[in-house]
């Protein structure tokens, strides 16, 4: 297992430093200076070009490029062009605030979900498993800027009971969790449902059938844990998007996390905080990839037995 | 099953409207306030996270030092609407003859919040520092017109020490310029001369590990000033407290504290205020607020309003054709009915702008000829300039631009037969684009730094600046007088040719189509007692003279 | 050992599919697919095999026409569909208003009878405004879809079908694509070729096909094991006509409910990025401009930013809808 994790870190740092370059040309290519940006409608030019050169802005590409990846090494992320503040700092700030909401809405998710495909399974096609899948669709459908604005002005402006921005106590958290949770939970009940399903039409549960023990016991002892698995590798792969930023969630309920810092480091054209945001983010992707995958093959007696 | 879930939406449907159409807005006897922070704390809003606390990092965001700095000199507005200048940490001065020499006498009871006292060498560390290449800050062009600076900026030097600025002992000292310049006396005011300390700022270096990763400005026990206010604590995207200073020059601040909290959205602002959460409503972001409240008895009184300083113009590149000819200039102006923008969108705030010059700037001339809407002889005159069937026209909007009147003076100049295209950028590509002075057409939207008319003409008729504005003007001897007006000394002279230079771009050349004045519009809560708004209708302001009303 | 297996890779590739399904740029949370071609995981049964002979299409047909005679919701959706796409696509026949004209006078009026939904910021008319503004929200939710799920089926057919060296340069190619924020790429995108609809097309189009490439890719692996494909090849057909008349045709049910599941996602996305600020100009709009723009009216005039954003959640619950009942459908393992 070592030797597997191993070999997937050294696979996916080619995929950091094309992730980079990739960052760097499209911010080239991308019209826009961060010094004019900084200075709005003050603008002047002969401030802006000079500054610009100040900043080492004017720098051949190459060694820039080259630059960066040195101080990464180091460690160095570098400081942000607008904020004047470490990138390390600045990301370790938002990050946390990601976290809450991701472990939160992840947590409302799965409690909502995967019960909700758990009882649709065995009570398939009744009026119960319809709702919850219909439930569950709308969801998936939802635009979650749209909601989220909703219930934000419902709860938290027109009836009061809940704050309206920010995310400073656990209370704060409870209306962007239940936007994502939501979401989130519709793809859970469904994966579960179906893969429950699936694994009900076998045969050796057919078998535990024929022996006349009840149904819901045939399901939780027999199918259960197999049908997990795709549902836990799912759950995985939500979380680690989750973590990489919620934007638009996050505009709304007015949560500084790494999905606003990646936004505001585009419009401000700031080329090491989006950097850094961005390798963070594709890290953090690609460590939910192996987890999952890892646990799909711990999981997976079939898989095992080879 | 489908209908069950068309029910289910149904029932949350009317749920949605049945809590729109409820409660919510009523005022808030006794607020409980989310943030933790004491009852006599000032709460405001800001609608982005506040770049630095230090003048060379940031060219907009002066709410920090607004509050927790001093500047040589203040400007005050008085209750005739002009603006007058008056000591501040100078407690006086002298101007030589040829404008060149301005003689400084510090105040000698100023102190920094590390225990520094306030002396020459800081003014002079301030003008070093600002000026200083390794630092790369975008506020020097404030201090460039002092002696030695073009040394200083170039590298050659480190310091204009006995030359730009000469200490004749630590509360004496001489400001020199290399070249007059006129408003300099003003732009003393300016957040951009907020003094600073050298102990504390070398100390921010240090612990920074360097100037350009200085901790002063963004750490609070860095960001050391000599202001009302000192910045005690900053959470990233979430908020930031000053903490009254009360051992301030000019007697301690009568409130506790400022809570700025970081709201970007305005409905969250709305709901913030509403709820009692915060105590100042910047409602000129959401005008359509504004009857609302001005019909609510609740709300009436609450609103404050205060001219802007400053001036919304359609800015007309004249290298874009057919912007090049005079008489369909002028036909856009006779074009756009501004009135009924100002009384639709803007619900009757503003006024309509006949020239450059607000009406509060020291020079404002109201004898300037109005500009009348009228249509057809705007179709008169494009058919006089052989544009009978007009000619398209685009017109840039900044992604982040809250104006709205985009779209009403498209369809307005759909009347004369202009056919617009707005065409929306990004903010960075849109500064690219006005840089390279490529923009076919743009509003912009201008308020005053110090109160001088050169603040106005020279931001778009000079040399550099008429292309970085996309403006490309073309007469070259109005620029020369621009540039030539800041330098002269006798001051009637100077107001009389600004004057003439108003009249001159506008009438005589439609350079732009002057729009209209702003208002800033605030809401401010029953308990904010002495609020003084900027003299110049900013954002930014000061809230020394605040006085909280606490509840029974 | 565990991991030195053939087959264990391979299981990790199709663990991967699943796991890649969940990586469109929908919105926020990750859309996952909660089906997967069972086909690649399940060993082959001689009624399949048979099955398999027959020409795929016919059978597409018959089974189309047979689940709507069966299933109302599905039929229900379709209909919304189909409904809304001519809704839209004949605006200018169908709406009661000039979407472009200002009246000033009336701005933000409650919805009344020459105005069914009211008026926004402007006094123009809101359902009118609505109907021109589907218009792009499908446009843009159906042809980028298209465009990278043929992108996705082309490299997946070849990955699948070449494997080696080609095989892991495709997905190489895609784990960066996917890795990569999606909806960072689609704004910087926008931000190079300038805000509009041409660069929500491409910004669209360009980033997603790698889901769509990875299923394509597990499909044409089971697919290529077959006895008929071997047939073919040992009788010396050419590679690219296997593709196209043996392989390409078995992957279509699939790809029928990809389309109808990763086309509610786009329309999400689109919306998103119109409520960040890049996306349709005005004066046109698209129903997630729409709900960005009226959004600070909520207190004044609350239909007016409702109304788009239920429009997307009906379209893309009727998408949702139709294509659950063509996986349950088209999908032979799960037939019960």
């Amino acid at each position: 297992m070592a030797k597997y994790i191993i070999k997937r870190i050294l696979v996916s740092i080619p995929l950091i430093i094309v992730t980079i370059l990739i960052v760097f040309l499209l911010l080239q290519v991308v019209p826009g200076n961060p010094i004019a940006v900084m200075m709005g409608e003050k603008a002047n030019p002969e401030v802006i070009a000079k500054v610009t050169e100040e900043m080492g802005l004017n720098d051949p590409l190459p060694k820039r490029f080259f630059d960066y990846l040195v101080n990464l090494v180091h460690g160095d992320l570098g400081s942000s062009y607008k904020l004047n503040r470490p990138i390390a700092g600045l990301i370790a700030d938002a990050f946390p605030n990601t976290l809450k909401l991701a472990i939160t809405s992840a947590i409302v998710a799965w409690i909502i979900g995967i019960p909700a495909g758990i009882v649709s399974a065995i009570k398939k096609d009744t009026l119960l498993d319809r709702f919850l899948m219909g439930f569950s669709l709308v969801g998936i459908s939802l635009p979650v800027f749209w909601a989220a604005m909703l219930l934000q002005y419902i709860f938290g402006y027109s009836l009061g009971i809940l704050p309206i921005s920010g995310y400073a106590t656990a209370k704060h958290m409870i209306l962007p969790a239940f936007v994502l949770g939501w979401a989130s939970s519709g793809t859970i009940a469904r994966l579960t449902r179906s893969s429950l399903l699936g694994i009900m039409k076998n045969d050796y549960i057919r078998t535990a059938r024929a022996k006349g023990i009840g149904e819901t016991l045939v399901v939780v002892k027999h199918g259960l844990k197999n049908a997990m698995i795709p549902v836990v590798t799912m759950m995985a792969m939500q979380f680690a998007s989750l973590l990489s930023g919620a934007v638009l969630t996050e505009t709304v309920f007015g949560i500084g996390g790494i999905g606003v810092l990646m936004v505001s480091a585009i419009n401000a054209r700031d080329m090491p905080l989006l950097q850094g945001s961005v390798i963070f983010s594709t890290m953090i992707i690609i460590l939910g990839n192996m987890v999952a995958d890892l646990l799909y093959s711990v999981l997976d007696p079939k898989i095992k037995e080879q | 099953m489908k209908a069950k879930k068309l029910s289910a939406v149904l029932l949350s449907l009317t749920l949605v409207a049945g809590g729109l159409a409820g409660c919510g807005g009523d005022k808030q006897t006794k607020v409980e306030y989310d943030d933790g922070f004491a009852e006599n704390v000032l709460r405001v809003t800001y609608d982005h996270e506040c770049q630095s606390g230090d003048v060379r990092q940031t060219t907009s965001d002066y709410i920090i030092p607004m509050n927790c700095f001093d500047t040589l000199v203040q400007t005050v507005s008085k209750d005739d609407g002009t603006t007058e200048l008056q000591p501040c940490a100078a407690e006086k001065w002298e101007v030589s003859k040829d404008g060149l020499t301005y003689s400084m006498h510090l105040r000698k009871d100023i102190k920094f919040t590390n225990g520094e006292p306030m002396t020459s060498d800081d003014v002079l560390y301030t003008v070093d520092s600002m000026l200083d290449p390794e630092r790369a800050t975008m506020n020097y062009y404030w201090m460039d017109m002092i002696k030695g600076a073009k040394d200083v900026l170039d590298g050659k030097t480190k310091t204009v020490e006995g030359k730009g600025i000469i200490i004749h002992d630590d509360y004496n000292f001489d400001i020199v310029l290399s070249e007059s310049y006129a408003p300099f006396l003003s732009t003393l005011s300016v957040p951009a001369w907020s003094i600073l300390n050298r102990e504390a700022c070398d100390a921010g270096d240090k612990a920074g590990k360097g100037k350009k990763t200085t901790l002063f400005g963004s750490e609070p026990e860095y960001t050391i000033g000599s202001g009302p206010f000192i910045v005690k604590e900053w959470v990233l995207n979430d908020h930031i407290y000053l903490e009254a200073n009360k051992d301030y020059w000019q007697g301690a601040p009568k409130i506790d504290g400022i809570l700025i909290k970081v709201a970007t959205d305005t409905d969250t602002e709305k709901m913030l205020f509403e709820s009692g959460q915060t105590d100042i409503f910047e409602i000129d972001k959401a005008k359509s607020l504004i009857p609302t409240y001005q019909d609510d008895d609740q709300w009436s009184d609450n609103i404050v309003s205060t001219v802007i300083m400053g001036g919304d113009y359609l800015v007309l590149n004249e290298n874009v054709k057919p912007l090049d000819n005079v008489k369909v200039r002028k036909a856009l102006q006779k074009g756009i009915d501004r009135q009924a923008i100002i009384d639709s969108l803007y619900e009757g705030t503003g006024t309509l702008a006949k020239g450059i010059f607000p009406p509060t700037l020291i020079c404002y001339n109201k004898n300037l000829p109005d500009i009348e809407y009228d249509p057809e002889g705007a179709k008169q005159l494009l058919k006089e300039a052989g544009y009978e069937n007009g000619f398209k026209l685009k017109l840039a909007k900044k992604a982040t631009e809250k104006s709205e009147c985009l779209e009403v003076i498209q369809e307005q100049l759909k009347e004369i037969g202009v056919e617009v295209e707005i065409e929306q950028v990004d903010e960075a590509s849109y500064y690219d684009i006005r840089g390279n002075g490529e923009l076919a057409s743009h509003i912009e939207s201008w308020w005053a730094d110090f109160n001088d008319p050169d603040n106005f003409l020279y931001t778009y008729f000079a040399t550099a600046t008429t292309k970085e504005r996309s403006v490309n003007y073309k007469d070259k001897d109005v620029i020369k007088r621009v540039e030539a007006a800041r330098h002269m000394t006798d001051n009637d002279a100077r107001m009389k040719e600004y004057l003439d230079l108003e009249e001159k771009i506008i009438d005589d050349d439609a350079a732009f189509v002057p729009l209209w004045h702003a208002e800033k519009i605030r809401l401010v809560q029953d308990r904010v007692k002495n609020f003084v708004p900027q003299w110049a209708g900013w954002g930014d302001c000061s809230y020394y003279s605040v006085e909280l009303e606490t509840a029974e | 050992m565990l991991f030195n297996n053939k087959k264990r890779n391979e299981a990790v590739d199709i663990l991967a599919d699943r796991i890649v399904a969940g990586f469109s740029p929908a919105q926020d949370r990750p859309k996952g697919t909660d089906w997967i071609p069972k086909r690649a995981t399940e060993p082959i049964r001689i009624e399949e095999a048979s099955e398999a002979l027959i020409a795929p299409s016919e059978t597409i047909k018959d089974q189309l026409a047979s689940m709507f005679k069966n299933n109302k919701v599905a039929l229900v959706s379709a209909i919304v569909i189909v409904v809304f796409i001519i809704g839209t696509l004949f605006a200018p026949l169908f709406a009661p208003c000039d979407p472009y004209v200002q009246d000033l006078g009336n701005r933000l009026a409650a919805p009344s009878i020459h105005h069914l939904l009211g008026t926004d910021n402007y006094g123009r008319d809101i359902l009118s405004r609505m109907m021109y503004g589907g218009r792009v929200s499908l446009l843009v939710g159906i042809v980028p879809t298209c465009i990278y799920m043929a992108i996705g089926t082309i490299l997946g057919l070849i990955a699948g079908y070449c494997g080696g060296i080609v095989d892991s340069i495709i997905m190489r190619v895609a784990d960066v694509f996917m890795a990569f924020p999606s909806m960072l790429l689609a704004i910087l995108i926008s931000y190079t070729l300038g805000a509009g609809m041409l660069t929500i097309f491409c910004a669209l189009s360009f980033v997603s096909w790698g889901g769509t490439a990875r299923v394509v890719r597990s499909e044409v692996l089971s697919l290529k094991e077959k006895e008929y494909v071997e047939a073919a090849n040992s009788i010396g057909v050419k590679t690219w006509v296997i593709l196209l008349k043996h392989i390409l045709p078995n992957c279509v049910p699939t790809l029928i409910v990809l389309f109808t599941m990763n086309v509610p996602g786009n329309i999400l996305t689109e919306s998103g990025l119109s409520f960040l600020g890049i996306g349709a100009q005005p004066p046109s709009t698209s129903w997630g401009l729409l709900v960005f723009q009226m959004k600070k009216y909520l207190s004044k005039s609350p239909i007016a930013t409702l109304a788009p954003g239920i429009a997307i959640l009906i379209l893309v619950v009727a998408f949702n809808f139709l294509g659950d009942a063509l996986r349950d459908k088209l999908d032979p393992q799960l037939k019960d």
